[in-house]
């Protein structure tokens, strides 16, 4: 299940040695220390409720989490474009919701955000530039089309898809079973298949991959396209979860999947990262914006904490790619 | 090596003892700024609402025509916005002006971009509505050093003429409905008083959300200043809803909950919010803007204030009209003294739903301009 590699090779030997094994054990060190601090201020954050909060606000940031991590562990750098390729989804889902029901718009919120994967993963195969300037280049002109064309916000109709933006199941929300289910499915995909082993390859090594006879450019295509998948998937939560919709709506959606990525241990270079360490990365850092309203402090200071998380993730980041170096 | 190490390691450790000390100070911000009593006095020196007696509007022909007039629309994606640039054309075909439409985008720079198309176009007169008060001192730069009139909509600055609704007495409004409720259902005693306020959008969301506060408290004197609970609105609904979702497990025992304080959008956001939680059962809303009304969102949002939002373009083309017509018209630039204010309209659901949407409204607001108002049009109370 845990797509722990070293250089597209999985680390069989010694696991809890492994840098995924420690990276988890530093992030559940840190997320105990911030559930104890918060619970010694308030001693009622301890409580289901406090569950039901984070794990809603993990949904959609997790969905977005599980595509980015399939990005940068396949040597794609970052995609950039999930802010456009989210209200895509979430605003088709939103037309063809109040026409056709839930499976329709779900169906169409998913393909939507698809398409603009496949797009961006052809046009880096095809240009050759650097993934982060393609996928930032669709972001821009996607919102802008997307504004062009959809122009005003879109009321969403009570729904079964609004039930799912609100229903539990056993103790959890049901957007965050959908999230849990996309993120053991990847891992496991990553780990079982031909294509994860080779996307894992091809970030681990690009020259060393070719010799093996994959495919580079169908594995970018594929890695991006699985992303507009997540994103797809996520915008169609992000509808179940909202009354009205319009295309500016998704631009806070970019930092953080890209910071749980980073600070759960996936290198930028390529190759290495843990999908079962993504859920700490992912908890911890949904956790931090609870924690701090409840100790009474203003979502500034949840920024200031979230880009300090992002600071201390790519510096580690960057403290191993050096120490492997050496 | 080991001094690289150790030299790392002291990085580490001093960056957490920043953090833990900014922590600290943090929660002993919040600590004394919760402790504060909100204010319970209505500050607001509203003008009265033209057209009234003592002030003609000029209809067309009474002004002379050809007048360049811009106007720098706030941005895209919400149906008002595009309802006030059709307003702000076809008033222009009215009166025989020359009107230069640009769109600021919800961006300072972009603002100031088009200032200085304006600039370039020989304009007279720009309707700003933009929502970046940084840039407000180089629009208003700009637009003197070029001889521009400038009418501000959306934020006010020094010398300038501003149009407004009055962000402190519609609070207020919302705030009666809100303690009407508490004290019909509840005796007055709230558990929770959830108000969505947003720190960018300035004194719009200070006034309006202290109006809410004060409102609540001129009908249940007696509520606890730590009843009401501010939280941050967000346009991304993922994140809006998760900040009022920590706002309610912050007080995990309150039960009786009402909602209110800036915008719809984060009246809705908290309801959401409150659902997911299961925490809606005896939840009350009344929202801050009115965009939501007549849209059936949720059986919690009892009602708004109805900003008739499509129409605030008409003040500001009042404005410029006075200007044309003469020079001694008063500048207004501050939220509390605007040169000229809009009426605003408690609205229940019900209500709302028996006034026609927002571009019939649109329409006969045009048609009847300017003998007749939105509120006078539309609101019951009028």
């Amino acid at each position: 299940m845990v797509t722990n590699t070293t250089h597209g090779r999985l680390e069989k030997s010694r696991p809890w040695a492994s840098p995924a094994a420690r990276t988890a054990a530093v992030l559940t060190v840190i997320w105990a220390i911030l559930v104890g601090v918060t619970a010694g201020f308030h001693p009622a954050f301890i409580s289901r409720e406090t569950l039901l909060a984070i794990a809603f606000s993990m949904a959609v940031i997790g969905v977005l989490s599980v595509g980015e991590a399939v990005v940068v562990i396949s040597g794609g750098l970052l995609d950039l474009s999930v802010p456009a390729s989210t209200a895509l989804s979430a605003l088709c889902t939103a037309v063809v919701l109040n026409h056709f029901g839930s499976w329709p718009a779900a169906i169409v919120g998913v393909a939507c955000g698809c398409a603009v994967g496949l797009i961006n993963g052809s046009l880096i195969v095809l240009t050759k530039i650097n993934p982060i300037v393609v996928t930032l280049a669709v972001n821009f002109a996607g919102v802008g089309i997307l504004n062009m064309a959809f122009g005003q916000e879109f009321p969403l109709l009570k729904s079964g898809l609004h039930d799912l933006g609100l229903n539990h199941l056993i103790g959890l929300p049901d957007i965050t079973w959908l999230m849990l289910g996309v993120l053991f499915l990847t891992a496991l995909g990553l780990s079982q298949t031909r294509y994860g082993r080779h996307a894992v390859a091809a970030g681990g090594g690009s020259p060393a991959a070719k010799r093996q006879g994959i495919s580079l450019a169908r594995v970018r295509i594929a890695t991006f396209g699985f992303m507009g998948l997540c994103a797809g998937i996520a915008g169609v939560l992000y509808a179940a979860q909202s009354q009205l919709i319009s295309a500016s709506d998704t631009s806070n959606l970019l930092f953080l999947p890209i910071t749980a990525v980073i600070l759960s241990g996936f290198s930028l270079q390529g190759g290495r990262g843990s999908m079962l360490v993504l859920i700490l990365g992912i908890g911890l850092l949904s956790t931090v914006p609870t924690s701090l309203i409840v100790m009474g402090l203003t979502p500034d200071w949840t920024q200031l904490a979230q880009g300090l998380l992002l600071v201390f993730a790519v510096s580690l980041d960057g403290f191993r790619i050096k120490r492997r170096l050496r | 090596m080991l001094s690289k190490k150790l030299q790392r390691g002291c990085c580490l450790f001093s960056a957490m003892i920043l953090m833990l000390v900014g922590l600290s100070a943090g929660v002993a911000q919040a600590a004394r700024t919760t402790a504060k009593q909100p204010s319970a006095t209505i500050t607001s020196k509203a003008k009265p609402l033209c057209p009234s007696s003592s002030c003609k509007i000029p209809l067309p022909g009474q002004v002379k025509k050809g007048i360049r007039i811009g106007f720098a629309n706030g941005g895209v994606g919400f149906a008002f916005l595009n309802e006030q640039q059709r307003m702000f054309t076809r008033l222009a075909q009215r009166y025989g002006w020359k009107a230069f439409v640009l769109n600021n985008n919800a961006s300072g720079p972009t603002a100031v971009t088009n200032m200085n198309q304006f600039v370039e176009d020989k304009v007279q007169y720009v309707i700003e509505f933009q929502i970046d008060g940084t840039v407000n001192p180089v629009l208003h730069a700009k637009a003197a050093a070029a001889h521009i009139t400038l009418i501000t909509e959306g934020i006010p600055g020094p010398g300038e003429y501003f149009t407004s609704d009055d962000d402190h007495a519609t609070g207020v409004a919302a705030g009666i409905k809100l303690g009407d409720y508490a004290k019909a259902n509840w005796n007055c005693q709230p558990d929770l008083v959830l108000l969505a306020a947003s720190t960018p959008t300035g004194a719009a969301s200070t006034e309006r959300v202290g109006g809410d506060i004060a409102g609540v408290l001129s009908v249940c004197p007696n509520i606890p200043s730590s009843d009401f609970v501010q939280w941050q609105v967000s346009n991304d609904t993922a994140t809006g809803v998760a900040a009022a979702s920590d706002a309610l497990v912050a007080d995990p025992t309150a039960k009786k909950i009402l909602v209110g304080g800036l915008n719809d959008l984060g009246v809705t956001q908290a309801i959401t919010a409150a659902e997911q939680l299961g925490r809606a059962s005896e939840l009350y809303a009344w929202g801050g803007d009115g965009s939501d009304l007549g849209a059936e969102t949720d059986a919690h949002y009892a009602g708004s204030i109805q900003f008739f939002l499509e129409a605030g373009l008409l003040p500001a083309w009042t404005i410029a009209l006075e200007l044309a017509a003469h020079d001694n018209v008063k500048k207004g630039f501050t939220p509390t003294n605007p040169t000229l204010i809009a009426a605003t309209c408690p609205m229940s659901e019900a209500v709302a739903a028996t006034i026609p949407g927002l571009q019939q409204r649109g329409t006969k607001e045009l048609a009847e301009y300017p003998k007749k108002t939105a509120a006078q049009l539309f609101c019951p109370a009028s």
